[in-house]
């Protein structure tokens, strides 16, 4: 079964997320923060897509995202953020994420991108 | 206070309400109305505070949410959301997250009429009667809202206006009433 990790420091929206994912048939792992993020990226093969917050403590999610890719790997990473700065998309998409999804998450307006990334 | 400035804070706190509410909430039990400070003042709130910065101007927005067992039920009954783990616990990180999506809902509101800005992440305010706090800094415009259950308060949330320093008689908020659809907040955009 395909996996997402769902990175968020709010316990409420990794909640919300995986609930949704999972009744979707999805499997599911969380991380608190980009640091957390990192590590279980780092050591479970079975991730098939992470969805990640902007703005975290420890680690921020752009900084995970460069992070990832840094390591060479080429699992693809959606933010999920009150932030639509161009700016701040701009720095996304140079480190390499697939997608953005603004704040709050509204899990049938997003179903569908989230099934063809993990296909 | 510039009439216009004042509109435009109407418009940016109705709106993000709205956009926000829209999504999370179930929404024909739910209702939105400006209020007076006075009726958030009435009452014991705790506030979460979250800022936009521009370089002519900052807003504050606050949202005031009552600890109160009766009003914490009433809370999660109009979410569309699943309660894990204990609930007062979950109710504290569930009102952050709001006014971190209320928040950004208004700067992307300020960003499509034209002004760059960024906003910092919420803080929960460990004091009582915040809007008196927020008086003594001397907003340069404020809006109070209230979110309604059945017609029962929810919660309230207030927006405050401070013009930078040098830019007093020279900052004038144009934001069209109804202008700004959400950005199809929850949708995934594609790089």
């Amino acid at each position: 079964m395909a996996k997402v990790l769902v990175v968020d420091d709010s316990s409420t929206v990794r909640n919300e997320v995986s609930s949704f994912l999972s009744s979707n048939g999805i499997d599911v792992d969380t991380a608190v923060d980009g640091v957390d993020g990192l590590a279980k990226i780092q050591r479970d093969p079975n991730l098939k897509l992470v969805i990640c917050d902007v703005n975290m403590p420890n680690m921020d999610g752009l900084t995970m995202v460069e992070k990832v890719k840094a390591l060479g790997k080429t699992i693809p990473i959606i933010m999920l953020t009150t932030e639509s700065n161009p700016s701040m998309k701009q720095r996304g998409k140079d480190a390499g994420v697939k997608g953005w999804i603004v704040k709050p998450f509204n899990g049938s307006a997003a179903i569908e991108g989230i099934k063809k990334l993990i296909s | 206070m510039d009439p216009i400035n004042h509109r435009s804070l109407t418009t940016i706190l109705t709106q993000s309400f709205a956009e926000t509410l829209a999504v999370i909430s179930k929404q024909e039990r739910v209702s939105i109305n400006l209020v007076e400070r006075n009726l958030i003042e009435a009452q014991e709130f705790k506030s979460v505070i979250c800022s936009i910065a521009a370089s002519t101007f900052k807003m504050n927005m606050l949202l005031h949410y009552s600890n109160a067992d009766a009003v914490i039920n009433k809370f999660f009954d109009t979410i569309n959301s699943e309660i894990r783990g204990d609930k007062k616990t979950q109710y504290q990180d569930y009102i952050s997250e709001l006014v971190n999506n209320l928040c950004g809902a208004a700067n992307r509101i300020l960003g499509y009429a034209g002004f760059s800005s960024g906003m910092s992440t919420p803080a929960t305010l460990h004091i009582s009667n915040s809007t008196k706090h927020m008086e003594i800094i001397a907003p340069d415009s404020e809006v109070h809202i209230g979110c309604f259950l059945d017609g029962e308060p929810l919660f309230f949330g207030s927006l405050y206006l401070f013009i930078n320093q040098g830019f007093e008689n020279n900052l004038t908020l144009k934001i069209p009433e109804l202008a700004v659809e959400s950005e199809a907040s929850g949708e995934l955009e594609f790089f």
